[in-house]
């Protein structure tokens, strides 16, 4: 049972190709991972599948619906939802406002019930309140609750980001490079985040360098190279393939695992 | 009904003031591509140049030295505006927004001033050519009409020049294309942000005296000529001087023929139209964008 | 609950800063009392608070940009003023009618706009402004043009006027507390919330379900109906109105409010407002060189003060948006 169908899925820029013919399918429930080199196409591969990228060839189908094309506001009311390799906190919002607005999607109260303040308004916020707090401490930024999320240091900043997207309540997440610049002690504590959540129902989907992350929490492997998939499959598998180590070979990731 | 020689000289007239605004719109593109910034004093720049050549008038200060000192004068509050408004905000990593705020401020300032200075009364230069006008097929060609082709056009193949073959014009437009990488090759990025100020200061100084004849000055004239430069930056495609030019061409002309076919209450309708259509329908302009 | 100071001065809820805006209280306050001159003035900050109110909302909250609010000014002051003045309709259907011609307007002139960015979307609403301001002074059977309508009647509802300045500044200072009222129950709303998220990233407001484009316009709406509202106040309280009193004076005036109190704060506008709005009392003869002093005010605040006066002992993160 795949909850993400990716077929020949292509994007041209012009002359380049950035992911030519792609296709796999991610099983629902548990961690899979998209890796490869840099360059390798990983990026524009979730701009595709989330909406923010239309494919030049190819179909997305989530939940088996196919939503290639449709916006991503619409993806992620679907149950789709994704973070950013660059964070995209909302700077001006505490951590607590920032993970109430992924919350958003699930709610309804709008600008007049905002002036009126009925009571199905206020038992919604009360909700959103509860359930932001206890996204909060689920991530481990309970400390941080007030604070304004720009000045949050770069960890916790990953951290708020993952729970803002838990707040949509997703069926499938998509994390992109969740442990770009954390040390190995935050990179652990992810990989426990990460199976937590997955084992919470959420199905996630990573892109990621760190192979040692991968190879701990993932259950599937997705491997891209120069825009190709050059293989998929089980950690060990995807160990034991020669094309994906030979296109590692002398990249600094494979040696980390 | 329609007359054609009326109209052809509307046209001609239109083309005439539309080089107008292609000076000040190419003033717009040459900071907006050292900078990314839209100056929005640059009509004060309009502004100073034929207000101070009719200060230095007054003075007994013949035509010619007098328009030199102004652009020079001019080119100088440029840098100064730079200075004291632009480079404040730039290093302090201030939002788009609040740059344009802050040169609309300027301009304001710059307004007032004058003001106080020289007061309401509209004051004007006498053209360069006291001629009567060259009269071809029965359309009237005034000799400051050719004044303000002919030297659009010498300073457009100036500009050209400057772009191409000098040291600096090239150091400007590859700042343009690249900050960073202009910085990493050596090239002082702040001076030339100061430099692009200069020059575009003394393009809208010389649009202000080529103009002056024809219409008068006063403190408040900058606003209008801001927005018409604008307007011609946006239709020739922001940041392409020379497509700056065309838009001011088309500008004059599309404001001309309005005035031609609805009457003389619309012109400032017809640019602000002609500026909505392109920003909705076609923002990269006729042209197409520059990068 | 351990806390730094830096964290408590960050804390949203301080976003009420207090002591400024007990002394903007404390302002209209004398005013009301005093009953002389000051009300005059008091008043036209009050109506000019409203506006940048709402201006806050779409610039402040929302971060996005319109230097053309005036428009809606306008649209609310000439409805205003010739419902009343010639057709004799009651002041406050004719603040409503400008208000819903206003929300049409906003929708109109919301849709295509807002899709620009940066200098465009600046540029684009700088053009409804002046554009607006162009019928005002052309559409001359309507509007009266540069002469303008006169003769329009004070506020009240059936018989009962409002025709002392003090129960007018009353009534102003009612409606001022209303609508920042409004603006804090907006903020603090899951509305509000997704507002504040535009302007930290639009990218990831999307991926979180909002839609963008549709928060923008209302917020831009909202905005609009603030401006309508203000604009019917000012013709009601002036008597009279013309171009000029809805152009880019008024433009560069709210600006001059809005930054000097604090943008993005909830009673920055009321602030700067009060402190803008009494200036020209403070320093005499600065009549002559009002524009010259809030064109220089603001760009000093822009450079040094950004934040406003609401918002000194906040930490504004440094980093450059891409706007």
């Amino acid at each position: 049972m795949s909850i993400l169908r990716v077929d020949g899925l292509t994007r041209r820029f012009g002359g380049l190709v950035a992911n030519n013919d792609i296709t796999f399918a991610i099983p629902a429930h548990g961690v899979s991972a998209v890796i490869g080199p840099n360059g390798a196409g990983k990026t524009t591969l979730f701009n595709m599948i989330s909406g923010f990228m239309e494919p030049t060839e190819g179909r997305v189908t989530f939940d088996g619906k196919i939503i290639t094309g449709v916006r991503p506001e619409e993806i992620a009311a679907r149950g789709l939802v994704r973070t950013f390799q660059l964070t995209q906190l909302f700077q001006n919002l505490s951590v607590l406002e920032n993970v109430k607005v992924g919350c958003h999607v699930r709610t309804r109260a709008g600008v007049f019930a905002a002036l009126t303040r009925p009571a199905w308004a206020r038992r919604e916020e009360a909700e959103t309140d509860a359930k932001a707090r206890a996204l909060i401490d689920l991530v481990g930024l309970s400390d941080q609750t007030e604070q304004l999320a720009g000045v949050l240091p770069y960890g916790q900043q990953r951290l708020l980001e993952i729970a803002r997207a838990m707040a949509t309540e997703p069926r499938l997440m998509l994390l992109d490079e969740p442990a770009a610049g954390l040390n190995h002690d935050e990179t652990a504590q992810l990989g426990t985040l990460i199976r937590r959540i997955a084992g919470g129902g959420t199905t996630v989907l990573l892109i990621e360098h760190d192979m040692r992350l991968v190879m701990n929490t993932a259950d599937h492997i997705v491997v891209l190279n120069f825009g190709r998939k050059i293989a998929e499959g089980t950690p060990a598998q995807i160990q034991e393939n020669e094309d994906v180590v030979e296109a590692y070979l002398g990249g600094a990731e494979m040696l980390d695992a | 009904m329609l007359d054609p020689v009326f109209l052809a000289q509307t046209i001609l007239n239109g083309l005439s003031v539309g080089c107008i605004y292609g000076l000040i719109g190419i003033g717009f593109c040459v900071i907006y591509n050292a900078s990314g910034i839209v100056n929005f004093a640059q009509g004060a720049f309009v502004m100073m140049g034929g207000m101070i050549t009719h200060v230095l008038m007054q003075q007994h200060v013949p035509l010619i030295p007098s328009a030199l000192l102004a652009i020079v004068v001019v080119a100088l509050a440029g840098v100064v505006i730079e200075r004291i408004v632009v480079r404040p905000l730039w290093d302090r990593k201030a939002t788009m927004f609040v740059m344009i705020l802050a040169t609309l401020a300027a301009q304001i300032v710059i307004e007032r001033l004058t003001l106080m200075l020289v007061g309401d009364q509209p004051k004007s230069i006498p053209v360069f050519t006291d001629l009567p006008p060259i009269k071809l097929a029965g359309v009237a060609i005034g000799y400051q009409t050719l004044w303000i082709m002919g030297t659009s056009l010498v300073l457009i193949a100036a500009l050209g020049l400057f772009f191409q073959k000098t040291l600096v014009g090239r150091a400007m437009r590859a700042c343009a294309i690249n900050r960073e990488a202009a910085a990493l090759q050596g090239i002082v990025v702040s001076r030339m942000l100061a430099m692009s100020f200069a020059l575009s200061a003394a393009l809208g100084a010389i649009a202000g005296i080529l103009v002056t004849p024809t219409q008068f000055t006063a403190f408040n004239v900058g606003t209008p000529f801001a927005i018409s430069g604008f307007i011609a930056a946006i239709v020739g495609g922001f940041g392409r001087p020379f497509g700056a030019f065309l838009g001011g061409l088309l500008l004059g002309l599309a404001q001309a023929l309005a005035v031609f076919g609805l009457g003389s209450g619309l012109k400032n309708m017809a640019a602000l139209s002609v500026l909505l259509i392109f920003l909705f329908l076609r923002p990269s302009g006729i042209l197409g964008s520059a990068k | 609950m351990a806390t730094s100071p830096a964290t408590i001065l960050n804390s949203p809820k301080l976003r009420l800063d207090h002591l400024p805006t007990a002394l903007a209280v404390a302002v209209v306050a004398y005013a009301i009392i005093d009953g002389g001159y000051i009300v005059t003035v008091v008043g036209f900050a009050l109506i000019y608070a409203v506006f940048v109110a709402g201006l806050n909302i779409f610039m402040g909250y929302a971060g996005q940009t319109s230097f053309g609010q005036n428009a809606f000014a306008a649209i609310g002051g000439y409805a205003s003023a010739v419902l009343t003045a010639t057709y004799g309709w009651p002041p406050v259907a004719g603040i409503l009618a400008g208000m819903a011609g206003s929300v049409v307007c906003a929708l109109l002139i919301g849709m295509p706009t807002l899709r620009l960015k940066g200098h465009y979307l600046a540029m684009g609403t700088l053009a409804i402004g002046l554009i607006v301001y162009e019928i005002a002074v052309e559409w001359q059977s309507v509007t009266n043009g540069y002469m303008g309508i006169s003769g329009i009647p004070p506020l009240g509802i059936g018989s009962w006027e409002l025709e002392s300045d003090r129960a007018q500044l009353i009534f102003l200072a009612i409606v001022t507390g209303l609508s920042l009222w409004a603006t804090w129950r907006l903020r603090q709303s899951r509305f509000g919330r997704a507002l504040v998220a535009l302007s930290g990233s639009e990218d990831a407001a999307r991926a979180l379900g909002i839609n963008v484009g549709r928060t923008k316009l209302i917020a831009f709406v909202i905005s609009a109906i603030f401006a309508s509202l203000a604009g019917s106040l000012l013709v009601h309280i002036v008597g009279f109105i013309s171009p000029e009193m809805i152009g880019m004076n008024m433009v560069i005036l709210a600006f001059t409010m809005l930054y000097v109190g604090g943008i993005g704060t909830t009673t920055g506008p009321l602030i700067g407002a009060i402190v803008i709005g009494l200036l020209p009392e403070v320093f005499r003869g600065m009549k002559d060189y009002q524009d010259l002093v809030y064109g220089t005010v603001l760009i000093l605040i822009l450079i040094y003060a950004p934040g406003g006066i609401a918002s000194l002992g906040r930490v504004a993160p440094k980093r450059r948006t891409a706007r």
